[in-house]
């Protein structure tokens, strides 16, 4: 079971919008031609290239959108890069499933979606 | 010539029939397999989310549909590696309402080698598991290391005030990824251990135990300790350990006064401790006395090859 699904599912009712998983080409894909409330990448290995993941990070905070990232393991230093790229929150497996479904709660009631496209 | 002809006949078609029955074995495994992930994975991660994020547990074993118990085990398995601070009553009230443990505990006896390992470490992550005896577990212990380490990761669960005790009386030693896996446990809240008591217990896999948590949790109160046995821990893997602990801390280290004792170590593990020291931002002029006069050139090297990540 990937723990992407896992994720998918635990804040599944959160909110009336729909909850999809997808890999991290098909995030770019559909960047370009839907509007997201929120984009949570999660990953158990080396999500990708560091530069790689950087752009694209980049190109969802200019888009507007909010993304957090649970990984399995982050420095301190990569933690405060990602921080300034325009990641909202950064996590570690293993997380604890409320603390997660608080703070997408808060995005999703508290973001102020005007500024989106 | 007749009979070779109907020998002949009867081989071709045993032969036709078998392979027949391997393919429609294999798309029949395929199409399970499909129906899994396609059927019964959301449906049981649905049922498992909706009971552990209901503040309402009362009526939880009527609410739920029929599943199969084991794809109920896989999601609890999969869900209990990947989060902790679950609510142990929702998921104890799952695992009651769908009997799952007393399946996983009846068939864990008569599977073999992986399975078996696999089945103990699904036991392991269940919350409740009071109800099958800890001297039969026991008696699941093979000569497969696998089998060993969870063994006891599930005889933990089961007891988790004799967790101490039982990494002590363990007949292997504990390997990093293992004691991971341990610390991992007790990041969830299945069992206790007092760091303190480990460090200053003589038995090996206690004290990496000890110095493994001190690390997973950054526990600076701890350096102490850590390094009175980097200074005189016979044993070079926890001395290797132990120090690596206080570079990932950002401690100050002495190494003047490890020298003696670290000196007289294998190189590798020498070069590996001043890998992970310059990784940590410490200068190669204050691990020197570990290497002797040709030690700096080295270190310098290492420390000009490192590259790091500028925020």
């Amino acid at each position: 079971m990937s723990t992407c699904n896992i994720v998918a599912s635990a804040v599944a009712d959160l909110a009336d919008e729909t909850v999809r998983t997808t890999s991290m080409q098909g995030v770019m894909q559909h960047v370009e031609n839907e509007d997201f409330s929120l984009i949570i990448m999660a990953s158990t290995r080396s999500l990708a290239t560091e530069s790689r993941l950087d752009r694209t990070i980049g190109h969802l905070h200019r888009c507007g959108i909010p993304v957090f990232l649970i990984l399995a393991r982050l420095s301190e230093q990569r933690a405060t890069r990602l921080l300034q790229c325009g990641v909202d929150q950064c996590m570690t497996f293993p997380i604890n499933l409320h603390r997660l479904r608080r703070k997408v709660h808060e995005q999703i009631t508290g973001g102020n979606k005007a500024g989106r496209r | 010539m007749n009979t070779a002809v109907e020998t002949y006949a009867i081989v071709t078609i045993l032969l036709a029939l078998s392979i027949g029955a391997l393919l429609v074995d294999r798309s029949m495994r395929a199409f399970r397999s499909r129906r899994w992930h396609c059927v019964h994975e959301p449906v049981a991660l649905r049922i498992v989310m909706r009971t552990l994020t209901s503040p309402r547990l009362r009526n939880i074993a009527v609410r739920i549909p029929r599943m199969p118990r084991r794809r109920l085990c896989d999601t609890l398995l999969s869900l209990s590696l990947t989060t902790y601070n679950i609510d142990r009553r929702a998921m104890s009230a799952l695992t009651d309402a769908y009997g799952s443990e007393r399946i996983i505990g009846r068939l864990s006896p008569f599977t073999t080698g992986y399975r078996r390992a696999e089945r103990l470490l699904m036991l392991a992550s269940m919350p409740t598991g009071r109800r099958i005896p800890v001297h039969r577990l026991r008696h699941w212990s093979a000569a497969s290391r696998y089998i060993h380490f969870y063994t006891l990761m599930a005889d933990m669960a089961r007891t988790p005030v004799l967790a101490e005790y039982l990494i002590e009386t363990c007949d292997i030693r504990l390997s990093p990824s293992e004691i991971s896996q341990i610390t991992a446990m007790l990041h969830r809240g299945s069992i206790t251990l007092d760091y303190r008591r480990l460090l200053r217990s003589s038995d090996r896999n206690l004290r990496m135990t000890g110095i493994a948590i001190v690390r997973h949790f950054s526990i600076e109160e701890a350096c102490d300790m850590l390094h009175d046995i980097a200074a005189s821990d016979p044993d070079a893997e926890i001395c290797r350990e132990a120090l690596i602990t206080l570079c990932a801390a950002g401690c100050t280290i002495d190494p003047s006064l490890m020298a003696e004792h670290i000196g007289g170590m294998d190189a590798a593990i020498r070069r590996s401790i001043c890998r992970h020291a310059i990784l940590n931002g410490y200068p190669p002029a204050a691990f020197a006395p570990l290497f002797g006069d040709h030690g700096d050139d080295r270190l310098a090297a290492l420390a000009e090859s490192n590259k790091y990540t500028i925020a």
